[in-house]
């Protein structure tokens, strides 16, 4: 996979703390966010 | 799903709509002995699903067989790049060999769904202007295409037929032929589940013959599970590669020209994710969804599929835990 690509994460509902946590402790860079318009707009500010 | 020229003229066949003669051959020697079976002149046709392949010369006439062998030569394995290909065009594995005919006037039928308000119903086209695209018609001279919806409770009616039929400038000796070939494209539309057919171009012979010069049908895929006879027509090698490796893994992929990459769980989702991308001024680079019971193995492949699209910038993964949980979906993204 390219890692170089920069990503934004969004996750809700079961488990999510776990996920995030998941995400947290790894290597991967990324954005977090929490409403979907704003995952959106992370994103688009990314390119 | 798209079908070969050659794949349906087959079902044209079926349904006793005339085609000139002619076979299949994916080697020069078949073409040959093709050509002189036919005994005279004949047009040898690329069979790639990419329109506008005369233009890119995978369209040729030969006056023999010895020529028709030749010709066949250079079309037979040869990358044939049309404004339907993109830049990287497509391998010849087949031609259609067929007959020259002594046109008179060359023709366009179409049969597509109009899901405009005011029809909402398969709508059947017919123009004079046969021969060229025809988008090119439709907005450089609309008046020039006809129109008929044709409601599938009610069904076609051959007084349909005959108003296309007239519209198209025919002398009364052929309009119920002609009426009687738009009647079994209705059929042809209705019992095999077409989203489009097209005959482009139709044409009638100085001996007051009507006959599909071209055929192209693409099927509704969700329509395919009544049809297996048609399903085992798909040419696996005309398909988008990421697009076929995402059935085989059970994602629902959907390449597209933006940038932004998207891995969403649910069609709903990801259709809101790509609408708030486009909101936010980017261009989603795919639709994409991983499934409710994916597994982070299904995850991790859907991540592969869409980073191999080189136009991809960025990505967005949006996922809604449910049945997949928001745990399974980062150790899919992880190990991706």
């Amino acid at each position: 996979m390219n890692l170089n690509l920069p990503m934004v994460v969004r996750l809700q509902g079961t488990n999510v703390e776990e996920g995030r946590k998941l995400l947290e402790g790894s290597n991967l860079k990324f954005e977090v966010a929490e409403g979907l318009f704003e995952a959106a707009q992370k994103v688009v500010a990314l390119l | 799903m798209k079908i070969h020229e050659y794949q349906a003229k087959r079902i044209f066949v079926e349904y006793g709509i005339p085609i000139p003669d002619g076979d299949v051959a994916s080697t020069p020697e078949e073409v040959r002995e093709i050509t002189s079976r036919i005994g005279k002149k004949v047009v040898i046709k690329a069979q790639i699903h990419a329109g506008g392949r005369g233009k890119g010369g995978g369209v040729k006439t030969a006056n023999s067989p010895q020529e028709a062998e030749k010709v066949a030569r250079e079309i037979i394995g040869m990358n044939l790049i049309t404004h339907q290909t993109g830049p990287e065009g497509k391998r010849v594995k087949r031609v259609l060999v067929e007959e020259a005919l002594d046109v008179e006037k060359e023709l366009y039928l179409g049969i597509v769904i109009d899901r405009s308000r005011d029809q909402e119903q398969p709508v059947i086209m017919a123009s004079e202007a046969g021969g060229m695209e025809i988008e090119e018609v439709a907005s450089k001279s609309p008046e020039k295409i006809i129109k008929v919806g044709a409601n599938p409770v009610v069904s076609f009616s051959s007084f349909q037929g005959r108003k296309l039929a007239y519209g198209l400038g025919m002398d009364k000796s052929i309009v119920s032929k002609a009426s009687k070939i738009i009647e079994m494209l209705y059929r042809i539309f209705m019992e095999k589940d077409a989203t489009l057919i097209e005959i482009n171009p139709f044409v009638l012979t100085r001996g007051g013959d009507l006959l599909a010069l071209d055929a192209k049908i693409n099927f509704d895929d969700d329509g395919l599970y009544r049809h297996p006879e048609i399903r085992e027509l798909r040419d696996l090698d005309e398909e988008e590669p990421l697009e076929i490796e995402a059935s085989n893994t059970g994602v629902n992929y959907i390449k597209l020209d933006g940038n932004v990459g998207c891995m969403v769980n649910g069609a709903g989702l990801a259709m809101a994710t790509m609408d708030l991308i486009k909101l936010a001024g980017g261009a989603p680079a795919n639709f994409l969804d991983v499934g409710g019971g994916a597994t982070a193995e299904r995850i991790e492949k859907a991540f592969r599929i869409l980073t191999s699209d080189k136009n991809v910038k960025a990505i967005l993964v949006n996922i809604f835990g449910g049945i997949l949980r928001c745990d399974r979906v980062a150790s899919g993204v992880i190990e991706g």
